[in-house]
């Protein structure tokens, strides 16, 4: 190992590049083998002094456009995204506000229309009155209809078979007498 | 432990530069400061040479390409800086760099902060009768610890030539030093 400075006197000639050099006591061995010297404390007013001479470094004020793509994409989206709830929400109120006034226009000029009127209002209603409105307008309705059709068909049904018996009953009646006289 | 690579990513970063420099400056202003000494001699011009280099650091850390470690860019430029100052003193006193090694004990007992005894004045005296460059060759090998490789990219010199150089100079300073 290096010798201090305290006992440099025992520097021998023989020894002194065979030494190993210990880089932690850089100051010490320049002082024990070369005699040069620093002023006391020179390390920390020389940082001192070399980070007042730097240049001041320019802090960029961060933009959206300046900034990398892995932190602008997401924001840029999620600003696109509120601003398209936020127009969406506001045409959706608009659009609810005149559908009420056409409605309150079609119940007034046509009130010689009930059927669409109800259609219409049955948007503003509650569903129980919609499924009341189902149970007792349209399905009786369809349920009318039904019967109404069932019994026509039932009508030419049975007529279809009167027509067919009586005619089979006169073609028999001819052609067996015709038979039995021949 | 610091890692290099941390403290160069660091450095690249604006919001965190002046903080990491900081760190820079604890670490290698020693080692630079000694290196940048034993070149141009005096206290007062290494003050000024060490000053310069870590402006100059500080400006090219972001073009640093890490083709080689952090510690012999900066020799390399502590080097360059320590020469260039030479170069100024030559155009000033019109002397070769040669001249001005020659003048190199002078310099070197002028300077207030040179406290040599006979050994260390001795060795001095063998140091200024090498050429320039066998004496940085081997002032950076044996004081600044640095290894071939790095010397020969802080000097641009081949590694096997700074080698033979190394040897013969250290074949020759155990001989003087033993007169």
């Amino acid at each position: 190992m290096i010798q201090s400075n305290n006992n440099k006197q025992e520097h021998s000639e023989n020894t002194f590049l065979k030494e190993s050099f210990d880089a932690n006591k850089i100051t010490q061995n320049h002082k024990d083998f070369l005699g040069l010297d620093i002023p006391d404390a020179y390390f920390s007013k020389s940082k001192k002094e070399i980070l007042e001479a730097l240049p001041k470094v320019q802090k960029r004020k961060t933009s959206i456009f300046g900034m990398q793509p892995i932190f602008a994409y997401p924001i840029a989206a999620s600003l696109l995204l509120l601003i398209g709830i936020a127009i969406w929400f506001q045409n959706s109120k608009l659009k609810t506000d005149i559908q009420v006034t056409d409605i309150e226009g079609i119940e007034i000029n046509n009130l010689d229309l009930p059927f669409d009127a109800v259609l219409i209002n049955s948007l503003l209603v509650e569903n129980s009155e919609i499924d009341r409105f189902m149970d007792t307008y349209i399905i009786d309705e369809i349920i009318v209809e039904a019967n109404i059709s069932e019994d026509k068909l039932d009508a030419i049904l049975i007529n279809s078979f009167f027509i067919k018996d009586t005619l089979i009953d006169d073609y028999f009646n001819e052609t067996l007498l015709d038979n039995l006289i021949l | 432990m610091i890692q290099e690579a941390n403290l160069i990513k660091e450095l690249k970063e604006p919001f965190i530069k002046e903080k990491a420099f900081s760190t820079l400056v604890d670490l290698y202003q020693e080692r630079l400061y000694w290196h940048i000494r034993k070149i141009v001699i005096t206290h007062e011009d290494a003050n000024d040479v060490l000053q310069n280099t870590f402006i100059r650091i500080f400006k090219g850390i972001n073009a640093f390409k890490a083709e080689s470690s952090l510690h012999t860019w900066m020799h390399k430029i502590a080097y360059n800086e320590s020469l260039r100052l030479l170069q100024k003193n030559k155009r000033n006193t019109s002397e070769s760099i040669d001249e001005i090694s020659s003048n190199y004990l002078e310099s070197l007992t002028q300077d207030t902060y040179f406290d040599g005894d006979e050994i260390q004045l001795k060795l001095q005296t063998i140091l200024s009768e090498l050429s320039n460059k066998q004496g940085r060759v081997f002032q950076m090998k044996y004081f600044d610890n640095l290894s071939f490789k790095q010397i020969a990219e802080i000097t641009n010199t081949n590694e096997n030539t700074l080698k033979s150089s190394y040897y013969s100079v250290v074949k020759i300073i155990e001989k003087k030093i033993r007169i």
